[in-house]
């Protein structure tokens, strides 16, 4: 006879139900654990040893990078750099800090949101004719009995979403990421005049004005 | 070597007692899972080590019963991932033929029972995990909803919605 679906499942489930655990498994797994125990007791102080070797030795590689890579003291390598990479880091620093400049004014703006409404609905409740004050509540000021607004007001402020580039920044950010010598080296202005000035040169000497007689 | 875990009382709970107790259910646990008995039986001893190495965290443990499945529970999932379950499940399915059969009867009772296995397998997760869970006729509703982190409520309908779905896929395949 052909079963169906749900008996199909049932016995199935049934089965599954019904496994017997193979003979001996208690003693294996007793013996497997007795062993771990044991060789957990027995690694115990090689363990500590060796953690307090390697959490000494990656204290000192900090320190020593540290000491290496320190903006004050004269670094070995920081002579040995070239122009391009140089003026292309510099560009990138650049960008960066016009980035955190238009990201700090939003953040501050809405900071002060919060904290404004804040205080006006602490002010409405007390004094209705008072304005509005835009400017931070003290905590005692604030309720205790009002858990929500002292833990909003103590909240770190969410970043603004970044302003989206000029086109002159993008145009920038594109050969800065690109990174072309070429290009590179003509965003600086010296450059570009001087490279400017030899075109005009070259051109002139090809090119040479033609020698008119004086009675012609 | 005494294998014993102090609890909040003060008692100890010799841990071999505790692998007398347990070790069966939590065998079926992971061959529910795994549909293999030596994958079941290296999962309840990783189960048994694991307890061993947090032996510190015992105390603030209320059901200890459900904390031992839910590690073997976990423990199983990561087993399955890395094994073909697809091989386990045709050795099992053949397993669950009688041995009576005729050949060919044999071996078409062993294939509905491979599709039940390979249809399990399709269902969503959550739903394969609450029905092979409900399987185990030891767990109730909440023991469930504590090993899965759902609500029982949440259990009982994943579980319905698991047996239809499973059920409309093997009508499905039966009659293709």
């Amino acid at each position: 006879m052909r079963k169906t679906s749900d008996q199909l499942i049932d016995q199935t489930l049934t089965a599954l139900r019904d496994t017997t655990p193979p003979t001996g498994m208690e003693r294996r797994i007793l013996h497997a654990v007795e062993h771990r125990a044991a060789t957990t007791h027995t690694r115990h102080p090689w363990t500590w040893s060796l953690t307090t070797a390697a959490l000494l030795l990656s204290v000192a590689a900090f320190t020593l990078h540290h000491l290496t890579t320190n903006p004050g003291a004269p670094g070995p390598a920081s002579g040995t750099r070239v122009s391009i990479p140089s003026t292309k880091l510099a560009l990138n620093s650049q960008l960066t800090a016009r980035s955190s400049q238009l990201d700090a004014k939003p953040a501050l703006s809405s900071n002060t949101q919060t904290l404004s409404s804040l205080t006006t609905s602490k002010l409405k409740t007390h004094n209705s004719t008072k304005p509005a004050l835009l400017q931070p509540t003290p905590d005692h000021l604030l309720c205790d009995c009002d858990p929500v607004a002292l833990a909003e007001s103590r909240a770190p402020s969410q970043p603004a979403p970044p302003l989206p580039l000029t086109d002159q920044e993008k145009l920038l950010r594109r050969i800065v990421d690109k990174g072309d010598p070429i290009e590179l080296a003509e965003l600086n202005a010296a450059n570009r005049a001087a490279h400017a000035n030899a075109d005009r040169a070259a051109f002139n000497s090809f090119f040479h004005p033609p020698i008119t007689e004086p009675n012609e | 070597m005494a294998l014993s875990i102090t609890q909040t009382t003060g008692s100890e709970v010799d841990l071999a007692s505790l692998v007398d107790d347990y070790s069966p259910l939590l065998f079926r646990v992971a061959h529910s899972v795994l549909r293999s008995r030596p994958e079941a039986e290296d999962t309840v001893q990783d189960t048994f080590i694991r307890v061993l190495e947090h032996q510190r965290k015992l105390p603030a443990i209320r059901d200890l019963r459900v904390w031992l499945i839910r590690i073997t529970w976990n423990l199983a999932l990561d087993r399955r991932r890395r094994i073909r379950p697809e091989q386990m499940d045709d050795l099992f399915a053949e397993s669950l033929v009688s041995r009576t059969l005729p050949a060919d009867q044999a071996l078409h009772e062993a294939q509905r029972h491979k599709a039940v296995f390979r249809e399990l397998e399709r269902l969503p997760p959550k739903e394969r995990q609450v029905l092979l869970l409900s399987a185990l006729e030891e767990l109730g509703t909440a023991e469930m909803a504590a090993i899965l982190g759902k609500s029982e409520s949440a259990v009982r309908a994943l579980l319905f919605r698991a047996r239809t779905r499973l059920r409309e896929r093997l009508n499905q395949g039966a009659t293709a």
